[in-house]
């Protein structure tokens, strides 16, 4: 058995300092992360977020992660408890929001302009609930700089919590994640993060429309694997697969495909709600919790195989309009590469397009923009015997 | 391990749990306008299937958009003159887990041939303008709602002449929408309360939303005390609660008639203030039955909220108490 560091768990101003010394100090054993006491009203439905920075310059080897609820009942429950992994590199902007909670649907309110580059390490709604990895894989959790392009200098994590307050009565919620350690010893494998956002460049949804980013040829070949862009040189064994949209975003679908492009889906996938008689390996339907898919034995992708994604965007059919500047008459400004300018009223455009009016959706850095990505985690294959069973 | 992966794979395939806002549709009617200093009141033709619209859902962005792009200016009579009323094709309308709408738009008014753009903020909530305090209506649970309005230099001509003007837009949105998921709105929990003819006082203690930063000596603050149709108490204080030490604001109206405090309170883990109110004068409303549904509304600090009271009857109607 390792050594256990032991850290305060009242709150985490007090966990912080004590964190900041763990490069220098060696590592330690577990690291212990606070979602601040938080009060929900009663027959209210909040989703809470919070920005936690843990100073390091070496990565962090997760062996498993531990969420524990505080407060939750069976009148009071955890909707969903997210923990996203900052792949960024403007770390620094954390500290701005140190032991805040924010209110925001997706923690899409607060953070980093590039909030969106974030990975779902672990998940749990149960008052406690540990997410492992198979024997010998760890999660290399790298650091990430303060500033674009400055030395690693730590970790950042996204907590976004969903409650659900059935009673009349005001409840209060905290939660404690305890990251383990791998021991360096037990590690045969290290897995990592992947993500591919190259769907992006089919993203083109006209007003009052609900569009897949099939729709243009981009879209069509979007796919993260083996000999791939932004894949791996060797083949991979997939961990963990989940997707990222934006509040537009109504479906994410992932299928296996092979060299050819054929899809070659396990049996019994999700059912596409907008292509009827079509399913995936995993499909999203909630944006603000995609959900993952684990499998009990990695999913091993060789070369030429991958994972093919594709998002059903909704600009104004059920969900609300996308609005930018534009003429008032003529085509819909916006398009792909160029979000048009964001406005509520006529008053927010300039001159040249002096009109608030219906945009097209495409994807951007805001959250009034999408996205469209697919994440996991893998680990290489062995390229003799490929991926355990 | 296998027990790890076990409990990863539970946590995993935890089902989605979305609850998406369906879209609603809506008309204003009643829509009213009136110029009180002219003693004038237009209203417009009851609406038709043209006058509807659709209301989409942004619990993201805390709002409703109000998507008017093909309505026609609405039609209205006043005082035997026609005019029309257009607001904009699309409204991004806040909106709050309590119901509350609010949104600062402009009405474009075309009476006589010619056409004025009025600003206004509509809400369903306080507005006021040169001493009149006019009060909406959150939507209820049948979808039910009003947004009022108030300026006092409308700049219109004859017959809405007179500066001063409300516009009052009813509505019903159907469905009604799930607004749990809409930022929480400040949250209050009255203490005690007294009406008589003499005085009203009310104590309570409110938490605004998490994302609520209350201005009290910045803002100002507007309260309205009600039963039914009958206005009880209506106060306006233009230079909002001046600040009396880091923790206490207190504000009086300019005739000393009312006094309005908050002071912070020390509560672990919520930012919550206690809430005085002391206004001389009221109108005792008709007493038919015991309780009294008395409702006391206020927007300080641009926290805004709905206080239902149901108050106990006393020595035949002349006092009025809560709890």
């Amino acid at each position: 058995m390792g050594r256990r560091m032991r850290l305060p768990s009242r709150t985490l101003a007090a966990t912080l300092p004590l964190l900041a010394s763990m490069a220098s100090a060696g590592q330690p054993r577990t690291l212990k992360l606070h979602f601040p006491r938080l009060i929900i009203p009663g027959a209210t439905n909040p989703e809470a977020c919070v920005l936690v920075r843990v100073p390091a310059t070496t990565p962090f080897d997760v062996a498993s992660i531990e969420i524990r609820h505080r407060g939750v009942g069976r009148t009071f429950a955890v909707q969903h408890f997210l923990v996203h992994l900052y792949t960024g590199e403007q770390l620094g902007e954390f500290e701005a929001e140190r032991g805040h909670v924010a209110e925001s649907r997706g923690c899409l309110d607060l953070g980093p302009a590039d909030r969106d580059r974030r990975q779902l390490v672990a998940s749990g709604t149960a008052a406690r609930s540990r997410s492992g990895f198979p024997p010998g894989v760890a999660l290399r959790l790298a650091p990430v700089p303060d500033t674009p392009g400055g030395p690693p200098a730590g970790l950042g994590f996204t907590f976004d919590g969903e409650w659900v307050n059935g009673t009349t009565r005001t409840h209060r919620a905290s939660a404690l994640v305890v990251l383990h350690r791998a021991r360096a010893k037990a590690v045969t494998r290290v897995a990592l993060p992947f993500s591919d956002r190259s769907a992006e460049a089919g993203l083109l949804v006209a007003p009052g429309q609900v569009a897949s980013t099939e729709a243009l040829a981009a879209g069509q070949q979007a796919a993260w694997g083996p000999g791939r862009p932004g894949g791996p040189d060797t083949g991979a064994c997939v961990l963990m697969v989940t997707g990222q949209m934006h509040k537009r975003g109504r479906f994410l679908g992932v299928d296996l495909v092979g060299p050819d492009g054929t899809v070659e889906n396990p049996a019994g996938g999700t059912p596409n709600p907008f292509a009827p008689g079509r399913s995936h390996l995993f499909g999203a339907i909630d944006w603000t919790d995609e959900g993952t898919l684990v499998r009990a034995h990695p999913l091993a992708l060789g070369m030429g195989q991958g994972l093919h994604y594709a998002c059903w965007d909704d600009n104004g059919e059920m969900r609300s309009l996308r609005l930018g500047c534009g003429q008032a008459t003529g085509t819909a400004p916006g398009e792909v590469g160029a979000p048009a300018q964001q406005c509520t009223t006529d008053t927010d455009c300039p001159a040249m397009n002096p009109d608030c009016r219906s945009a097209n959706l495409v994807a951007g850095p805001t959250p009034e923009d999408e996205i469209c990505r697919l994440n996991g985690i893998y680990f290489p294959a062995d390229p003799v015997s490929g991926c355990p069973p | 391990m296998i027990a790890l992966l076990a409990l990863l794979l539970l946590a995993a395939t935890a089902s989605a749990h979305i609850v998406p806002v369906p879209p609603s549709t809506c008309a204003f009617d009643p829509l009213t306008i009136e110029a009180p200093a002219a003693g004038v009141v237009g209203t417009a033709a009851p609406a038709g299937s043209s006058d509807q619209f659709r209301i989409l859902y942004d619990p993201q962005a805390s709002q409703a958009e109000f998507d008017m792009q093909s309505l026609p200016p609405r039609g209205f009579t006043a005082a035997g003159v026609d005019g029309t009323l257009a607001l904009p094709g699309i409204l991004l309308v806040a909106l709050r887990n309590s119901g509350d709408l609010v949104v600062t738009t402009s009405l474009a008014f075309t009476m006589n041939a010619a056409t004025t753009s009025v600003p206004m903020t509509l809400t369903t909530g306080l507005a006021a303008a040169a001493g009149l305090v006019v009060e909406g209506t959150p939507i209820a649970s049948d979808g039910r709602f009003a947004l009022v309005g108030v300026t006092a230099d409308s700049g219109l001509g004859p017959p809405l002449a007179g500066g001063l003007l409300t516009v009052r837009l009813a509505g019903q949105a159907v469905p009604r929408p799930d607004t749990d998921q809409f930022f929480l709105a400040t949250r209050t929990t009255p203490l005690s309360a007294s009406l008589t003819a003499r005085v009203f006082k009310l104590r309570a203690i409110f938490a605004p939303g998490a994302m609520d930063v209350p201005d009290f000596a910045g803002r100002p603050a507007i309260l309205r005390v009600s039963s039914g149709d009958t206005t009880i108490a209506a106060v306006v204080l233009p230079s909002g609660l001046p600040a009396r030490g880091r923790k206490l604001f207190v504000g009086h109206s300019d005739d000393g008639r009312a006094a309005f405090g908050v002071r912070q309170l020390q509560r672990s883990g919520q930012v919550a203030f206690l809430l005085a109110v002391k206004i001389k004068g009221p109108v005792l409303p008709a007493v038919p039955a015991s309780p009294v549904a008395v409702t006391f509304t206020y927007d300080a600090g641009g926290l805004l909220s709905h206080l239902p009271l149901a108050m106990r009857v006393k020595r035949h109607g002349t006092v009025l108490h809560y709890p």
